[in-house]
């Protein structure tokens, strides 16, 4: 009896150093020390033909074995998984292969361009607002104190549509009539989007984009209309970035200006595409003319305003060094692809 | 407009230590936008008049001269190849650049020998001293030009000079004359020293007289103003050489001393005139509207037919000047005129405008008029002006008038002035005293008392832009400089409580941007042009409303005459040009108005913000293992899904376009996108028909997709209570008619599904033959069922899963598999 078990033993510990996978070292112990295993069987055997004297001892003997073969079994399970850790631990990967990535796309340059301007006017509270884009005489040019006749129209060369009645906005000032007729002041609304003159050279798209800006209230002044547009200007361009008022004309603000920033690719030491004045034009701006407000009915008001407007394709335009404005409509995907985010 | 330097200085003092620069930055800053400063003329040096002594061949070469020619002191030999060399005594002088003269490009010249003959210098034609791009022979003067032998050629010519180019908007006619620009450097540069020369007033001196022809204002409303003067014994020729000089590089062409006579002074006052040979009118003169039918021979030779709105100077015969805008050739001056009848009149702007317009004559006289010139003295000076040339020029032997029309005298405007009513809209305290002092140098008359609140302001007839108080503030701002008015933020008392629906679908817009770049899509913006042409490259049938585009009344040519009703086409053009470029992968994506003719209403064309995607090439330009497989119909339409369920369109879904017309898609390959609430189409997507891919010149496959955006972003989600028990799976084998969309099937299930069904995954299309019967096809579906209270048993999945089995069997005609 004492002879089998020891036997059974020999075997289980010789089958377990032989087994090399995990199922094969489970399987010798299913066979060995299983329910019906051949070590538990001969030590039941073995008790079961025990005098009752030694059954006592023969148990402690037997138990003893069998705890010796399931110490074999975790240590052969143990040497086991490092063998399969040191195994897995030599697996090497080249991690500069290409990797597989779901590729994201990109946005316009002129979408970017958009956005972080309506989020620098955001955080000034102004929100966006938006209009149609074929208009009538009188959104596009008559409620901006421009009537039929008025010189300067010849400014803006316009698209008609047939009947002459209507036209493709030149400007996203019409915005500001729009949203002056539907709300009381205050007012403090930027109106981005599209807008369409007919011309078509080197530096003039049919389709450009525009951002333009109006805040009305109580005590407006010139000098809020300064410190918006240097606050935009810092904010776009940089702190260091200076402006220039200078005074110019739009029938729609009085008194009107252009503003020209200090050339951000020469710091204002002049090159070619500041043609070396150290400025750029960027936007035009001015105090809202009485006469806007007497359309839109706002005169009772008491109100004063500033109006800005500026192209987002020349803003798109010095901020990617990009020279030809018709890049921006090719559908080069590459465009976007180099100057998009 | 082109301003000359030294002219601007017989106007005015501007000290030494004022630049040009200085000016120039100036005027920039006050609202006259100098845009370029050209030097003209500083290179040349040491070339003077010289009269020709003698002309003789020269020993061995036929075509050069030797030229003695005399500067006042001496005869020297110069060699000269030019065939126009003037015989002596002939009156006319030669330019000859002395040895050590420079010309343009910095050339010293240097006595050389020409072919064994010595030369000191040479004769110049107008080409080599930088005066003209082509020239045929020598530059010749005349003691009529003031020349003298010996005389500097640079003095002789008024060169140096340098011109600035002046960007004058559209309100300030009165900068459209040196006279003008005179005197916004004197108002603005006051303190630097720069103030008015005094001015000899020459004649002015009325000379009464019987007009010699009749004359009549017939439209006053037209022609408010109308001043004439007549000239007698008038030699034409030539304006002298600095004249010519002069005005051709103020941009205007040189024709004879009279006409150079007006012009010299509408480009003084910025009033243009009309110089009339008076010889050839016929009858009467009448300032009248033109007749039905009538025509006018222009100065330029071209024909312009009239309407009855067109102003004309006219005489017996007709029309003899479109007023305020062009000149007629019959009654040009010419080289025989002796008599001229000089024109200063004031037209109507609008008219002016609405003429020119129309007949596309936009000329340095209607740009003036229609801006509005001066109807008071600038009228009388301007005219004083051409007559004083004209009779200094031409010679003439008398003059008389003005004759004046003028039925209706002009009302300026006085203004009522609160002058401390600018810091209320400038935000900067202007000193009242600094005010007045600019205002009254502007040419208003201020009447500021010595208590009164309020100013009586009455403006100047060169300064009628100016109507309203707030004209006022504007001219002491921009006195006062912009650039020291200081900074401020506005400060918020309220702002709107909600987002206005267009505010909303501005953030549609975006975020279906930023979804569309997530699922790896480019952005590309074109432009919304197109001919309907191209448009029916789409294969429009013409009784389908879609074949319809908005035209544009005034386009810039033929292909870009038209609205785009879609959008497809230019992203179709882009996947051209980025294959022509061997781009393999092409995802791209435009989101932007489309317009359509509107049946009714007032607005003739609607428009409508549009999404449009194309997709063609490889799925993925990485080193995978499958990088070279082609895109396909599932990379659209899963684009599509997934944009779909995150704009929060859960409505919307992809549906086959069964009767739907999509000709510009393969009619096997093509879906519609369709709100199942309202029935409405939202979009179409598909693959390109294979018809479009030749005519475009495109590598197939192509698919495009083409949709609405919903009105607003999805509202934030509600939680539901995560699921505690596990889920169940079974799976649904079945074979099924071929042509059945998947989508049937689906809707089907989801339309019966007990509540404990939570997901279907569609996991298989097999149609091998053999293993499914001809016609037929076998889907394979794993439905996932899960309870939120308890953990299901398999008797009661069954249970669901076979009552549902036995519901879509009642729908749909399947055959299970077991």
């Amino acid at each position: 009896m004492d002879k089998h078990l020891h036997t059974h033993l020999g075997s289980f510990q010789q089958a377990l150093q032989q087994a090399t996978t995990e199922q094969d070292i489970r399987l010798v112990y299913a066979r060995y020390l299983g329910k019906e295993g051949m070590i538990r069987t001969a030590f039941m055997t073995a008790l079961q033909q025990a005098a009752p004297v030694d059954k006592k001892k023969v148990g402690q003997e037997g138990n003893t074995l069998l705890q010796q073969a399931e110490q074999w079994f975790a240590e052969r399970m143990q040497q086991w998984k490092q063998a399969v850790r040191a195994q897995e631990l030599t697996r090497r990967v080249d991690v500069t292969w290409p990797g597989r990535a779901h590729v994201l796309g990109k946005l316009h340059p002129l979408t970017q361009v958009r956005r972080d301007i309506e989020s620098i006017f955001a955080e000034l509270g102004f929100s966006v607002a938006t209009g149609p884009q074929i208009e009538t005489e009188f959104y596009n040019f008559e409620a901006l104190a421009m009537p039929a006749h008025h010189p300067a129209r010849s400014l803006q060369d316009t698209f008609y549509l047939q009947g002459e009645r209507w036209l493709l906005r030149t400007h996203t000032s019409s915005v500001q009539v729009r949203t002056m007729l539907q709300q009381k002041p205050p007012v403090r609304i930027i109106a981005p989007g599209k807008v369409y003159r007919n011309e078509d050279d080197k530096t003039h798209s049919p389709q450009f984009s525009q951002m333009e800006g109006l805040c009305v209230d109580k005590g407006i002044t010139f000098a809020d209309l300064k410190g918006t547009l240097l606050h935009f200007v810092h904010r776009f361009f940089g702190k260091e970035t200076r402006i220039r008022l200078r005074a110019s004309y739009f029938p729609f603000v009085n008194p009107g200006a252009e503003v020209d920033i200090s050339c951000s690719l020469c710091k204002g030491q002049g090159c070619r595409t500041c043609k070396g004045t150290g400025y750029l034009e960027v936007l035009g701006c001015g105090m809202v003319d009485p006469e806007v407000f007497r359309q839109v009915g706002y005169s009772s008001y008491g109100c004063s305003g500033f109006a800005f407007g500026m192209g987002l394709d020349r803003l798109a335009m010095l901020r990617h060094g990009v020279d030809d404005l018709k890049l921006f409509f090719s559908g080069d995907l590459r465009v976007t692809e180099q100057l998009g985010s | 407009m082109k301003i000359s330097m030294n002219w601007l200085r017989q106007l005015i003092v501007v000290p030494e230590d004022v630049t040009t620069q200085e000016l120039a930055h100036r005027l920039t800053s006050i609202g006259l936008e100098v845009e370029e400063i050209q030097t003209i003329g500083d290179y040349i040096r040491g070339v003077v008049v010289a009269e020709v002594r003698g002309v003789r061949k020269h020993p061995t070469a036929d075509r050069l001269r030797l030229v003695d020619v005399f500067d006042g002191h001496a005869v020297t030999q110069v060699v000269c190849g030019a065939p126009n060399v003037p015989a002596p005594e002939s009156g006319q002088y030669v330019l000859w650049a002395r040895p050590q003269a420079t010309l343009p490009g910095g050339i010293t010249l240097q006595a050389k020998e020409v072919r064994g003959v010595l030369s000191p210098g040479m004769l110049c034609s107008a080409t080599e001293l930088g005066l003209a791009k082509t020239a045929e022979g020598l530059l010749l003067v005349t003691a009529q030009d003031g020349a003298v032998p010996g005389m500097d050629a640079s003095a002789l010519a008024g060169l140096p000079d340098e011109v600035l180019t002046l960007n004058v908007t559209p309100n300030r006619p009165d900068c459209l004359g040196h006279w003008g620009v005179a005197r916004e450097l004197v108002v603005a540069l006051r303190e630097r020293g720069v103030r008015w020369k005094e001015q000899s007033s020459g004649l002015e001196e009325n000379v009464k007289g019987k007009l010699p022809l009749s004359l009549h204002v017939e439209d006053v409303q037209a022609c408010p103003r109308y001043l004439a003067w007549w000239l007698e014994g008038v030699h034409i020729h030539q304006s002298p050489w600095r004249t010519q000089l002069l005005l051709e590089r103020l941009g205007i062409h040189s024709v004879s001393n009279v006409v150079d006579s007006t012009q010299l002074s509408m480009l003084l006052w910025g009033q243009p005139l009309h110089a009339f040979d008076a010889g050839k009118i016929k009858g009467s003169v009448r300032i009248r509207k033109a007749r039905l039918g009538e025509q006018l021979v222009g100065l330029d030779g071209q024909s312009y037919d009239l309407l009855v709105e067109d102003l004309v100077v006219a005489d017996e015969e007709g029309p003899i000047a479109l007023a305020g805008i062009l000149g007629g050739k019959r009654c040009a001056i010419s080289a025989d005129t002796t008599m001229v009848l000089l024109e200063s009149a004031y037209f109507d702007p609008i008219g002016i405008r609405r003429t020119s317009k129309r007949l596309k004559l936009h000329t340095e006289a209607s740009h003036r008029f229609e801006r509005g010139t001066d109807p008071l003295a600038g009228v009388e000076r301007a005219g004083w002006e051409a007559v004083k040339q004209v009779c200094t020029t031409a010679h003439a032997r008398s003059y008389m008038g003005p004759w004046e029309f003028h039925p209706r005298p002009f009302q300026v405007p006085t203004l009522v002035y609160d002058p401390r009513e600018a810091e209320r809209l400038l935000g900067a305290s202007i000193p009242l005293d600094q005010q007045e002092t600019w205002l009254q140098a502007l040419g208003c008359d201020v009447q500021s008392g010595t208590q009164e609140e309020f100013w009586l302001v009455t403006v100047p007839g060169h300064r009628l832009d100016i109507t309203r108080a707030v004209d006022l503030i504007e001219e002491v701002g921009r006195l006062w400089g912009y650039d020291h008015i200081p900074n401020r933020l506005p400060t918020i008392a309220s702002l709107p409580e909600e987002r206005t629906s267009s505010q909303k679908e501005h953030e549609v817009a975006d975020r279906a941007r930023d979804l569309c770049m997530g699922l790896g899509l480019v952005e590309i913006q074109t432009l919304p042009f197109t001919s309907l042409r191209r448009h029916h490259l789409l294969g429009w049938r013409q009784d389908d409303p879609r074949a319809h585009l908005v035209p544009l009344h005034n386009p810039l040519r033929e292909e870009l005459s038209m609205l785009r009703g879609q959008l497809s086409l230019d992203l179709l053009d882009a996947v051209h040009t980025n294959q022509t470029h061997q781009r393999d992968s092409i995802r791209m994506f435009e989101i932007a108005e489309v317009f359509s003719p509107h049946a009714t209403g007032e607005k003739p064309a609607h428009e409508q913000t549009r999404l449009a995607i194309a997709l063609a090439g490889r799925r993925d330009m990485h080193l995978q293992k499958d990088a070279s497989a082609l895109m396909d119909i599932f990379d659209l339409s899963g684009i599509l899904e997934q944009l779909l369920l995150r704009l929060g369109c859960t409505s919307w879904e992809l549906c086959p376009a069964l009767s739907e017309t999509l000709p510009w898609l393969h009619p096997g390959v093509a879906g519609v996108v369709v709100d199942k609430e309202t029935h409405q189409k939202q979009g179409e997507f598909g693959e390109v028909h294979p018809d479009l891919l030749e005519k475009m010149d495109l590598q197939g496959p192509v698919y495009v997709a083409e949709i609405n955006l919903p009105k607003h972003v999805p509202d934030p989600a509600r939680f539901v209570s995560l699921p505690k028990f596990p889920a169940i799976e079974r799976d649904l084998s079945f074979f099924v008619e071929e042509t059945k969309p998947v989508q049937d099937i689906l809707h089907a299930l989801y339309t019966h599904k007990p509540s404990q069904l939570v997901k279907i995954h569609v996991v298989e299309d097999y149609r091998e033959p053999g293993r499914v019967p001809i016609g037929q096809k076998g889907l394979l579906f794993r439905l996932v069922y899960r309870s939120p209270d308890k953990t299901l048993t398999d008797e009661e999945v069954q249970q669901l899963h076979q009552a549902l089995v036995n519901r879509l069997q009642e729908t749909v005609t399947i055959v299970l598999r077991v």
